[in-house]
């Protein structure tokens, strides 16, 4: 256990890093919960789009009565009626709709040729639409009403208003045991992903470059323990390091989520748990392979990093599967990452728990471990062929020696 | 004396295959992997036809304004909102929901009452259903006080709005994340800077006592040096705003030779950054370069590179932290060249990081003058 | 040469050069011996201008040395404790570089390179990567880096550092060489073997105070002991330890391990006194080994502490 305990010093040594990688993911994790506020409810909630109402015709009842309107079925957006402040909200989708009343609006509209508001949309937004919509509703209503007879602004707009308030009942249909898995937890489990990813390969990197090390490796070769119980040891300290990072992360998302997680099935959420470890497991896989490649401390944070973003972002961990183009899901296919998000996607979505419906969970998880024994051979046959090689025992450095 | 030590510090730089991978390879990954994964992101808010499920009651039958209405939505040939099939019953109906083949259905009351609408989310899609529903029922009404024989010629609406368009360019969500990326690589000059004033300060490096003893003036050794690290940076944001431009083929606007200008700008300011904070002898060299990757990424945290319109929202909140921090300066120049037409704010941003990298090669200068220390 | 004249330098309330004065002549090679923190490269780095100091002055070639004396500098060639060369460049361009700095001319640059990697004995050499080079190696690009341009004055700051001997023996005669062809060379180390070998003048350092200076037969002509004598014999009574004791002249008597060592003062020679008494007394002996005074003795001498690390 010599070797094992070792393992665990240089793992310690390197605590830094590690801690770093760790606060920024820490810091993501926080970030994406603020943004996702999830409040799940058994009443329907609508949508609400940003707008922003520009007029350039004073204030009018007509108006007025359009603001306090969409108000009510909307987030309104306080903008400038300068150009630059308009373009800069569309761009950032800061707002869903622009509408510019231009001037002398409300008499033409009152004479009955009306003139158009101008809409800013971003392009065929579908939150835009629906402001749009409720503006078309507003002015059809009180053209409605102008049409009908000789009443006066004031109370046209009240009837409007009045008409407008009339809504068609909603029923909120809920399938399933319990409440749906929270929105926060479930990107938790998403992006952890990727930290696990990052966090192994540093790992084991670190653990197996210091015993790579030319000089280092001689001696060893030299010690009355066998190879095999020399790269055991080091394989048992690498799956005990892992282990405890995925025991970590999980524990920091119940801290996080756990209170939002009361009504969620108990099913559910071990499910989540059991493909965050298969992923671990592929993590351990992924940085076995990895750190046979791995000679110095510069290029082991560029493998960490760029296998971790490649495989997350090919695989749909930091932007939904659903976002990325046809031509490239098939390219996805063949990363584990795909097999995580797809497994967790499924996972999220059970409303029940038959053999139908958890077999694609099932097989998601399945291609995971399949992947992760196929690297573990690679990593093998590669590691078997390199000790035999004597070049690999050469330029190997480590921190020691930068 | 200028050839030497200016292509000393080049050769140098194609060599050190740790800073050029994160310089130059990595970003290049990146940009990749932002067009392979956003290649969907603006149609994400787009509008799609919306599946809807109406319960095939009598009472449905019967209203033939309903009817008329929803077929006017779901019209084959023109604007197509719904994509409406029937149910003969709510059983049915709540399969197809649980399996999400329909966002919502409309149950038509036996009793005669209004319709309901049946979803088993929140959504776009299901408020735009109710939006129909609702606009129905409140025509309805008011034609009720009124006309009832107009009501199917009021349900087809007249338009009161046009859609106007604020830039010749579209606006895009794709192309901020690009502009990030290029202000994280212009930051990312400050490994240069530090290399330079690292190996040519006699109380950081061996090396930079040994050159302290060249027979050659000090600024006039730290701006060679300087303006050879600056030479590489600005030759690998050339590349990779030739590989955005050409592979990826992201816009950039007409302007070319002032996203060049940007760059250049962008580059001089990152060297600078990293000239900046090597000075101190107080921090490590792995130290000073975790605090230039930090500052560079919550820099361009700031600016919109991991999560997009972040730097508008600090623009609206905190305008000054917008105006200090330099990633979004550079952000925004780009951006400004893409949406705007004129140029006010282009050269405004311009002016501010350059303003910022004088400030910032003032200090290299003031401190590297000295040339004596307590302790090296 | 070069004047130093009164130096201090303080590092918070470590004094690292006390009243530090020293005299160097045109073509000596003047050594610097003394254990590690004795303020020998503090000295060195004060003389550079690389530091500041608190007090003192410092003139080379006559003239005060600073920071931008660039007409100074040109002449002084630097080899510094640690290697400092650029990883990222060749053996070659790495010399080409430094030349650089003090010759703009090119095709004199290429000569004097050429002369330079003859000089380190590093032909096979010239396209590695300092990565590659074996660390005696490495300290001779160090040193090439440094005498490239003809200085007429070198400072040599501990150059044989962890080399092996053969290295070692090839940079001591590059040193001998360069002095030859008139360079005045300053060299640090803490071996004294080697100043003993090569420099004609030595200053002793210890705690920032040159505690003595001069040839090194001057030197050991300072301290009271001479030659040292060992005598290998089984026993010997304590009657007779006593009677060597008594021998006028001998300055230290230990007997232990079956060993009798044996100072005489300074000048003295008694080693046939030594061996008649043991010869009176019927006593064998073994191997009887003479040697004369190390700087070693000198430094012990001085400063009551072994040199050696």
């Amino acid at each position: 256990m010599t070797v094992f305990k070792a393992c665990f010093m240089i793992v310690k040594r390197h605590y830094a890093a590690l801690a770093l990688y760790f606060s920024i993911f820490m810091v993501l994790a926080v970030a994406m919960t603020a943004l996702s506020a999830d409040n799940f409810s058994t009443d329907f909630s609508a949508t609400r789009p940003a707008f922003t109402l520009i007029t350039r015709d004073g204030h009018t009842p007509l108006l007025a009565g359009l603001a306090s309107y969409l108000r009510e079925h909307g987030n309104e957006v306080v903008l400038d009626d300068r150009t630059e402040a308009l373009q800069d909200a569309s761009f950032y989708h800061a707002t869903d709709y622009i509408a510019i009343v231009p001037q002398g609006f409300h008499d033409a509209f009152f004479d009955g040729e009306p003139l158009k508001i101008e809409t800013v949309l971003t392009t065929e937004s579908a939150k835009g639409y629906y402001a749009d919509r409720l503006v078309t509703q507003y002015l059809n209503l009180a053209r409605l009403y102008q049409a009908a007879g000789d009443i006066d602004e004031e109370t046209i707009i009240s009837s409007v208003l009045k008409d407008l308030s009339i809504e068609a009942p909603v029923e909120k249909k809920h399938f399933g045991a319990g409440a749906p898995v929270n929105e926060g937890f479930q990107l938790y489990a998403q992006i952890v992903c990727y930290i696990i990813i990052v966090l192994i390969i540093l790992c084991i990197s670190n653990i197996t470059s210091a015993f790579r090390r030319p000089d280092l490796r001689m001696r060893n070769l030299c010690a009355p323990t066998k190879p095999r119980s020399f790269s055991g040891q080091q394989i048992l300290c690498g799956a005990v390091v892992s282990i405890a990072a995925w025991l970590l992360l999980m524990t920091i998302g119940f801290a996080l989520y756990g209170s939002q997680l009361s009504g969620t099935d108990g099913r559910i959420i071990g499910l989540i748990l059991l493909n965050t470890f298969i992923v671990t497991v592929v993590a351990l896989s992924l940085a076995s392979l990895a750190s046979l490649f791995i000679r110095s401390p510069n290029s082991q944070s560029a493998a960490a990093n760029l296998l971790a973003l490649g495989l997350c972002f090919l695989g749909g961990v930091f932007v939904p599967l659903h976002m990325m183009g046809e031509s490239i899901l098939t390219v996805s296919k063949f990363t584990p990452t795909y097999w995580y998000s797809t497994a967790l996607e499924h996972i999220c979505t059970l409303t029940s728990f038959g053999g139908d419906v958890l077999a694609p969970v099932w097989q998601a998880m399945l291609m995971q471990l399949a992947f992760a024994l196929a690297i573990f051979c690679v990593a093998l046959v590669i590691s078997k062929y390199q000790n035999q090689s004597e070049r690999f025992f050469s330029s190997i450095q480590t921190e020691l020696e930068a | 004396m200028f050839r030497n030590i200016y292509w000393k510090r080049i050769l140098r730089t194609l060599r050190d295959k740790a800073t050029l991978f994160w310089t130059w390879i990595f970003p290049i990954i990146m940009a990749t992997l932002f067009y392979v994964v956003f290649a969907n992101l603006d149609v994400m808010g787009q509008l799609h036809e919306i599946p809807l499920g109406v319960i095939d009651t009598e009472s449905y039958q019967q209203d033939i304004s309903l009817h008329s209405a929803l077929e006017s939505v779901s019209d084959e040939n023109g604007d197509t909102l719904f994509t409406v099939s029937l149910f003969g019953n709510t059983d049915e109906a709540d399969i197809a929901l649980e399996n999400g083949d329909i966002d919502g259905y409309v149950l038509y009351d036996l009793m005669g009452d209004d319709p309901t609408l049946v979803v088993s989310d929140d959504g776009l899609n299901q408020t735009l259903a109710k939006r129909f529903l609702d606009g129905y029922l409140q025509i309805k009404n008011s034609v009720s006080i009124q006309a009832t024989e107009r009501l199917s010629s009021l349900l087809e609406e007249e338009t009161y709005t046009k859609e106007i368009s604020l830039s010749n360019n579209p606006p895009t969500e794709k192309v901020n994340y690009y502009y990030a990326l290029l202000a994280m690589m212009c930051l990312y000059g400050g490994f240069q800077g530090l290399i330079t004033v690292t190996y040519l300060q006699s109380n950081l490096s061996p090396l930079g006592a040994r050159q302290a003893m060249a027979p050659v003036g000090r600024m006039r050794m730290v701006a060679y040096d300087l303006l050879g690290g600056l030479t590489m940076h600005f030759l690998c944001l050339l590349i990779a705003v030739a590989y955005i431009i050409f592979v990826l083929g992201t816009d950039f606007g007409s302007k070319l030779w002032l996203v060049l200008l940007t760059c250049f700008v962008g580059s001089v300011l990152g060297v600078a950054f990293g000239a900046m904070v090597s000075l101190t002898s107080k921090l490590k060299e792995a130290a000073k370069v975790a605090l230039l990757i930090t500052v560079t990424m919550v820099c361009c945290f700031l600016s919109g590179l991991m999560v997009g319109g972040v730097n508008y929202t600090v623009a609206e909140k905190a305008p000054v932290v917008a105006w200090l921090n330099p990633a979004a300066r550079i952000t925004d120049a780009f951006y400004c060249l893409y949406y705007y037409d004129t140029y006010e704010r282009f050269f405004l941003n311009i002016g501010i990081i350059l303003i910022m990298a004088l400030a910032m090669l003032t200090v290299t200068a003031l401190f590297v003058r000295r040339q004596r220390y307590d302790s090296i | 040469m070069i004047q130093v004249h009164n130096l201090v330098k303080r590092y918070g309330d470590l004094i690292a050069l006390d009243h530090f004065d020293l005299t160097i002549h045109k073509g000596e090679i003047f050594g610097l011996l003394g254990p590690n923190g004795s303020g020998k490269t503090t000295a060195i780095n004060c003389m550079l201008s690389l530091l500041k100091y608190s007090k003192g002055e410092v003139k080379l070639f006559g003239q005060p040395m600073g920071p931008n004396r660039y007409a100074l500098k040109k002449r002084i060639g630097v080899v510094m404790q640690n290697v400092a060369v650029f990883n990222e460049l060749t053996v070659i361009e790495n010399i080409n570089y430094f030349c650089g700095l003090y010759v703009p001319d090119k095709a004199k640059r290429k000569a004097l390179v050429e002369e330079a990697i003859d000089f380190t004995g590093l032909g096979d050499y010239r396209k590695f990567l300092p990565k590659k080079l074996s660390g005696g190696l490495l300290r001779r690009l160090n040193i090439a880096c440094g005498i490239a341009h003809k200085p007429e004055l070198i400072f040599l700051d501990e150059p044989t550092v962890a080399v092996d001997p053969q290295s070692r023996n090839h940079i001591l005669e590059g040193i001998r060489k360069l002095n030859q062809d008139g360079a005045t060379v300053v060299y640090t180390s803490h071996y004294m073997e080697e100043v003993e070998q090569l420099c004609s003048r030595i200053m002793i350092m210890d705690k920032g105070k040159a505690v003595a200076t001069g040839t090194k037969e001057e030197l050991k002509a300072m301290i009271r002991t001479g030659e040292k004598l060992t005598v290998e014999l089984h026993a010997l009574p304590e009657s007779i330890l006593e009677e060597i004791r008594g021998i006028e002249g001998l300055v230290q008597v230990d007997y232990a391990d079956n060993t009798l060592t044996m100072r005489y003062a300074a000048g003295g020679h008694h080693l046939s006194t030594v061996l008649d008494i043991l010869r009176r007394h019927d006593i064998s002996f073994g191997r009887v080994f003479s040697e004369p005074p190390t700087l070693n003795d000198v430094f012990l001498e001085i400063t009551g502490t072994e040199l050696k690390d």
